[in-house]
């Protein structure tokens, strides 16, 4: 095997595993994947790696295999483009599409003139003689408008806006954005091959006439294709090669037309017929390759044409702010602007503004071609890779600061009854909320919310958080994403008919959305539903061996409200409760609950253990506790049973005392072995030994009170 | 008039107008601004310094408009590449570096002696038809000596084909 072949699959190796070393390091401060992919490949370029060591990228991304990282970026660019084609869906066109229309053009409109006069400054400082005026000021003017379609399509799912007036106006901005943009980029590759806009009038010609046919006799190709499909029921391995042959034979004509061969392949992808079969199929068998494989390589062949240290006098870094600042005032005044004529209110307004400043890959698919093109000098190629960086960077804080995210989670929390339902209750609602990872699974935990509950007004909300998988471009649609929310909402639906509870379905008020990190998404719902209590269900970390780590351990830390995590051993109901209680605040949590589930059933009967290491042993409860006890009303305080028991292992104790009950509760304490963070031999023993089901409490504040309500209803009962 | 003849008209007056202005800027530019000469490429290098008459010395610019970098390397006998940058204004090229053991280096086998310290060095030159000569300058000192890079034909292909 030859050395470049090593050299090359050395470099991807590479390439890939800081792409996504990035991706997840973006991730964690909540920023699309993309801008970790595009810093993974300036990395590796001349301006990091080049830097500090020279000799190892010299040695690394020797001349001899950089053509071969072209030719592979190349093929993933075609591939990436016909994906974007195949997902753009006339449906998103639909709707506010006037509006959309008007937005959009002036969105590009204005940034684009602007770019246009910003190169009377630029061309004569960065550009040379070899470039005509004309074709420098439609590179940049069209550098300056452009949106990342796939981009925007993300940061509105993540931010839940896909059902939302902005969230769908921004889809189709993007995508009427993205057709004019790829327009006007086609224009700007034609007058830069020729040199004048005369020169470029037969490759014009000739590029309408080819986009035609496609939509014409290529559409009816793809259509037959489309039939075969059904009727075969499976996109066989001929089927994908004759569409991948299509797309390759697209681009090579766009190639020769005069444009470029991402064009070819995005009309293939555009002409498609939108079968929902088809088009997922093509895409799951595509998109992992290209986008895990072939990408990053393009983002590390772009990184390695970046060279930030050409920025090397402050002059040079004044013109990069300026053109981050036209970039960003054009694309924002103009959506801003637009959208207030239309009569879209100034907030709304503003975070379309945002949104439409994304500028991520598409911007790094322009700047490419126009490098390799001559048209851009490596100067300015470098400071619109920076403006691409910034502009998509500050889109989710600032679209953030605009629509702040609790707002987002009001919108889809469950509507309120309305004052004059509630009036005549005997207690403000008490609120669960239940994350529900797998809704097969969780029976048991939504039935021991219900039991905690009570009866109405007491909810119960089932909280479904959807994580999409950020690399698929399918998965960030919203139509997908929108599939997926109502499959959730389905299977709760299906999950509350299952329970045997008559008023399952009243008292559960499910809230489904999407997630990019489910531990702090959850802690924020719970405190704008002004829950009482988050009943989390118990997982064993795949990373941890730490009883309350993972996932439950981030809740438990995140949370501002008290949470109850519950480990289920199948019991069908909960009618005998053993509560463990060693006089803290979280033992304090649990025997609350516990009273509210005697409160809600008289067949329930409830033991509280005490247990002394030492010889003698008072059943004490703490102060406010003892006040409690005293204010039952004898209905409830008769099936109460206060023990204490003398042992020196008192997790022990409690494990075989649980034998006998149906439902085990214990504080997160030492003294039961599961105080949080807790790294001993004695940390789960409690829960892998139980012999009931478990749950374990967490108080965090010490003014909520989970039974107030329910001694106010009884006093109003018995007067 | 109806909803549909004033978007008529408000995207015929959009897109007039932005004709328009582009057009005035693209005039403006077209006839009032210019750019610098071309002069990326690689240029074979001599010098009238005895000794590095005869190496093989080789100089690579980059050029981004008015802004000139490039790497000048000297065969001697290991190859030594001294980063340049500097600027491009009416066919007066001007790079320098300020890598001082790279000069130090270099002119080590010149001088004969490798403890003077040398700051900087500079390139000034006029652009002639695939040529640039002029003087290099070590630390300022005066008059310099005489060079010439004559622009090699590209070997290589372009990039993508066109």
């Amino acid at each position: 095997m030859s050395n470049v072949v090593v050299l090359v699959l050395f470099q991807i190796v590479v390439v890939i595993a800081l792409s996504r070393l990035m991706g997840l390091a973006c991730r964690q401060i909540r920023q699309p994947l993309v801008i970790g992919e595009i810093i993974a490949g300036i990395m590796l370029g001349p301006s990091l790696l080049g830097l500090v060591a020279p000799d190892l990228i010299g040695a690394l991304f020797p001349p001899a295999t950089i053509p071969i990282l072209n030719v592979l970026s190349q093929i993933g660019l075609i591939f990436f483009m016909f994906l974007i084609g195949l997902e753009l869906n006339p449906d998103y066109l639909k709707g506010q599409l006037n509006l959309a229309i008007l937005i959009s053009h002036v969105s590009i409109v204005v940034p684009f003139l602007l770019g246009s006069g910003l190169a009377l400054i630029l061309y004569p400082l960065v550009s040379d003689n070899s470039v005509s005026f004309t074709a420098f000021a439609l590179f940049l003017g069209a550098a300056m408008s452009i949106t990342a379609f796939p981009v925007l399509a993300r940061i509105i799912t993540e931010n839940n806006l896909q059902k939302t007036k902005i969230g769908t106006l921004a889809l189709t901005c993007a995508a009427v954005d993205d057709v004019t943009a790829w327009c006007l980029l086609a224009l700007a590759i034609a007058v830069t091959r020729t040199n004048n806009v005369f020169g470029a009038l037969p490759t014009i010609i000739e590029s309408v006439l080819y986009i035609a046919f496609m939509l014409t006799a290529g559409r009816w190709f793809l259509q037959k294709l489309v039939k075969h499909y059904n009727r075969t029921g499976k996109l066989t391995q001929l089927l994908l090669a004759v569409i991948y042959l299509g797309v390759v034979i697209s681009a090579l004509i766009t190639e020769f037309i005069g444009i470029h061969l991402i064009f070819g392949a995005f009309l293939v992808g555009a002409a498609m017929p939108k079968d929902p079969g088809l088009v997922r199929e093509i895409a799951e068998k595509t998109e992992d390759f290209v986008l895990i494989f072939l990408l990053p390589i393009f983002f590390a062949f772009s990184g390695l044409r970046t060279q930030i240290g050409l920025l090397n006098r402050p002059e040079l870094w004044l013109l990069s702010a300026l053109v981050i600042a036209v970039a960003i005032i054009g694309k924002y005044v103009g959506t801003y602007k637009a959208a207030r004529v239309c009569g879209i209110e100034a907030r709304e307004a503003s975070a379309l503004g945002w949104l439409m400043n994304t500028r991520g890959l598409t911007e790094l698919i322009v700047l490419n071609i126009g490098l390799s093109l001559g048209v851009i000098s490596p100067l300015l190629f470098t400071m619109l890779v920076i403006m691409a960086l910034v502009t998509t960077f500050m889109t989710s804080p600032l679209l953030q600061w605009t629509y702040p995210q609790e707002e987002m989670i009001k919108q889809d929390l469950p509507e309120e009854p309305t004052k004059e339902i509630v009036t005549d209750q005997f207690s403000p609602s008490y609120r669960i909320l239940v994350p529900v990872a797998n809704p097969k699974t969780q029976k048991g935990l939504l039935s021991l919310a219900l039991e905690i509950a009570g009866d109405v007004p007491a909810v119960v909300h089932p909280l479904s958080l959807v994580e999409i998988d950020e690399e698929s471009i399918r998965q960030n649609f919203p139509d997908h994403v929108e599939n997926m929310l109502q499959e959730r909402r389905e299977h709760l639906q299906h999950l509350a008919q299952t329970l045997e509870n008559d008023q399952a379905n009243t008292r559960l008020k499910p809230i489904v959305r999407i997630s990019r990190d489910v531990a702090t998404d959850t802690a924020q719902i719970a405190l704008e539903d002004k829950a009482n209590l988050i009943l989390l269900g118990w997982h064993r970390s795949a990373f941890s061996d730490n009883l309350l780590g993972g996932r439950v351990g981030k809740i438990l830390n995140n949370s501002q409200v008290d949470v109850a995590v519950f480990i289920d051993k199948g019991k069908a109901q909960h009618q005998t409760i053993l509560a463990a209680y060693a006089s803290n605040m979280h033992d304090d949590l649990g025997l609350s609950l516990a009273l509210r589930m005697l409160f809600n059933n008289p067949n329930r009967y409830l033991k509280i253990l005490r247990c002394d290491q030492q010889q003698e042993c008072s059943p004490d409860l703490s102060y406010e506790f003892r006040s409690m006890m005293d204010l039952l009303p004898p209905q409830v305080s008769t099936r109460i049973e206060i023990d204490c028991l003398s042992d020196p292992d008192p997790i022990k104790l409690v494990i075989d005392q649980s034998y006998d009950f149906d439902l085990t509760i214990a504080g997160t304490s030492s003294t039961w072995g599961i105080e949080r963070q807790t790294l001993g031999k004695y940390t789960d023993a409690l829960a892998r030994e139980c012999n009931s089901s478990l749950l374990i409490t967490r108080r965090y504040s010490r003014v909520v009170s989970h039974v107030t309500s329910l001694f106010e209803k009884n006093i109003a009962i018995n007067s | 008039m109806t909803k549909k003849q004033e978007h008529f008209l408000f995207y015929f007056v959009l897109i007039l107008g932005a004709i328009v202005l582009f057009k005035g800027i693209t005039t403006y530019g077209e006839t009032q601004l210019h750019a610098a000469p071309k002069i990326t490429g690689d240029y074979s290098f001599t010098t009238s310094w005895p000794c590095l008459e005869n190496q093989r010395n080789k100089l690579k610019i980059e050029q981004s408009g008015l802004y000139v970098f490039g790497d000048l390397s000297f065969q001697n006998p290991e190859e030594i590449t001294i980063p340049l940058s500097g600027t491009m204004t009416t066919e007066v090229l001007s790079v320098s570096t300020k890598e001082s053991n790279k000069i130090q280096q270099l002119l080590a086998e010149c001088t004969g002696s490798a403890s003077q310290n040398y700051q900087s060095l500079t390139l000034m030159g006029t652009l002639e038809k695939n040529s640039i000569s002029g003087r290099i300058n070590i630390d300022g000192q005066q008059p310099g000596i005489d060079f010439m890079a004559k622009k090699e034909e590209s070997k290589t292909l372009p990039q993508e084909g066109h």
